[in-house]
């Protein structure tokens, strides 16, 4: 665990305060994780939106989203309008796999020990 | 000033573990004077580490302390833990054995330097800056600007360590505690920390505490000298009382294990105590006495053995201390 790390041991002999421990020396050293978890956040709430809307229980007409698009082109499978079920889709997955791009990204420009 | 730096009396630090309380000190008195170098030796599990940080006030909070601790006459056992706060990294400052692990891998050095000056005071920039600078000069460290700026990583064993005793020294300490600083280095590199050690008790009048399991280390810097055994100092005395004329069947003991190229044993061997130190769960009595060639039963497997005086600064806890044969170095093999 961070707090048990020996730094943070030098910190307190250091006679540093428990906030400055907490922000100056524990925070910084876990952003790498926290950045990632919160895009890899981002990514699933978008998809459960998106399954939420496409069950009905998400968000309401006349608001709009990719989960009711979904939902709508699933009526025109099979006739010649089924390409309307491609667009959100695509879209949806564009997004999460950006965001989860970005994630990593900034993992490895916030890590000055990363290698890659 | 007058007066000790630290008074350290009956001692007594236990935890409370599954197994029941584990005596990880006991007993042990000490005092150190200003600007004098006291070393303290023993093995891994004697108490040598866990008596310093009961000083910097940073045992768990399971530890249960008991004895008395002054610092500069103020008793730090029970003193507010804000004030305790306060001392540590200004007037007690410590240095800890593996400098990689104890520096902060996102921040540069001259940032960590300057952080625990900024901890106590209110510095300008300007002046920050300038101290930083001058601080790691003081530890011997080449393009100060440029090694200022760069991280824990990009430094080599001995630099770290440099940078590590330029910011206990940053606040110019009264005391400051050594936690085995060398023991991670080459031998080379070794002799230049503990140089820096004694061109900064040149430069202040910092009182320097040396923990240590290498003699050779005390032999070369300390000025008065504690052997601990078992959480029990078992023998203090000057660097020179304790390597000339050792008291303790332990510390001749440990003095005899030092490997010497022109003294081997008989059968080509090195020399070495029997048996193994005891673990948690102590032995009645003196704690060395299963591996003591001069323990008598009865009489040594008894009661811990009482810290007898020999001279001001001189004690030993062996109660056949006086029925030793006189030491030579010679007889150590």
């Amino acid at each position: 665990m961070l707090k048990e790390r020996e730094f943070v041991e030098a910190a307190r002999a250091a006679g540093a305060s428990d906030w400055r421990i907490i922000g100056r020396h524990i925070l910084p050293n876990c952003i790498g994780p926290i950045t990632v978890n919160a895009t890899l956040a981002v990514a699933l709430a978008i998809v459960s939106e998106s399954t939420l809307s496409f069950l009905g229980f998400g968000i309401q007409r006349p608001d709009t989203s990719w989960g009711n698009m979904l939902s709508d082109a699933r009526g025109f499978v099979g006739t010649d309008l089924s390409f309307l079920i491609y667009f959100p889709g695509l879209m949806l997955l564009l997004v999460t796999l950006a965001i989860n791009f970005i994630g990593d990204g900034l993992r490895d420009a916030l890590d000055p020990q990363g290698d890659r | 000033m007058s007066g000790p730096v630290l008074e350290v009396a009956e001692l007594a630090v236990s935890f409370a573990t599954e197994h029941g309380d584990v005596q990880a000190v006991d007993d042990v008195t000490y005092r150190i004077d200003h600007g004098e170098t006291f070393g303290i030796v023993g093995e891994s599990g004697s108490g040598k580490t866990v008596s310093s940080l009961a000083v910097m006030g940073l045992l768990p909070k399971r530890a249960t302390i008991t004895g008395s601790i002054k610092f500069l006459g103020e008793e730090l056992l029970g003193a507010d833990p804000e004030d305790v706060r306060r001392l540590r990294g200004d007037r007690i400052a410590m240095v800890f054995q593996d400098a990689l692990t104890a520096l902060n891998p996102v921040m540069t050095i001259g940032f960590q330097i300057g952080e625990i000056i900024s901890a106590h005071h209110e510095p300008s920039k300007a002046e920050l800056h300038h101290r930083v600078h001058e601080l790691l000069e003081i530890v011997g460290i080449p393009n100060v600007e440029r090694r200022a700026a760069q991280y824990p990583h990009e430094f080599s064993g001995g630099m770290r360590q440099r940078a590590m005793i330029a910011m206990a020294i940053a606040n110019e300490p009264d005391l400051l505690i050594a936690d085995e600083p060398t023991t991670a280095l080459d031998v080379t590199v070794q002799a230049q920390v503990l140089e820096v050690f004694a061109s900064i008790q040149a430069r202040t009048t910092a009182s320097v505490v040396m923990i240590t399991h290498d003699l050779g280390v005390i032999a070369g810097v300390a000025d008065r000298v504690m052997v601990m055994y078992a959480g029990r100092d078992v023998e203090q005395g000057t660097v020179d009382e304790i390597f000339y004329s050792p008291q303790h069947p332990y510390t001749r003991g440990l003095l005899a294990s030092l490997p010497r190229v022109d003294r081997l044993a008989a059968d080509g061997r090195l020399t070495r105590i029997p048996g193994n130190p005891p673990s948690v769960i102590l032995p009645p009595g003196c704690a060395f006495s299963p591996r003591c060639g001069y323990a008598r039963h009865g009489l040594c497997d008894q009661d811990p053995p009482p810290r007898v005086g020999l001279s001001t600064d001189r004690s030993v806890r062996c109660v056949r201390h006086d029925e030793l044969e006189p030491w030579s170095s010679e007889q150590a093999s």
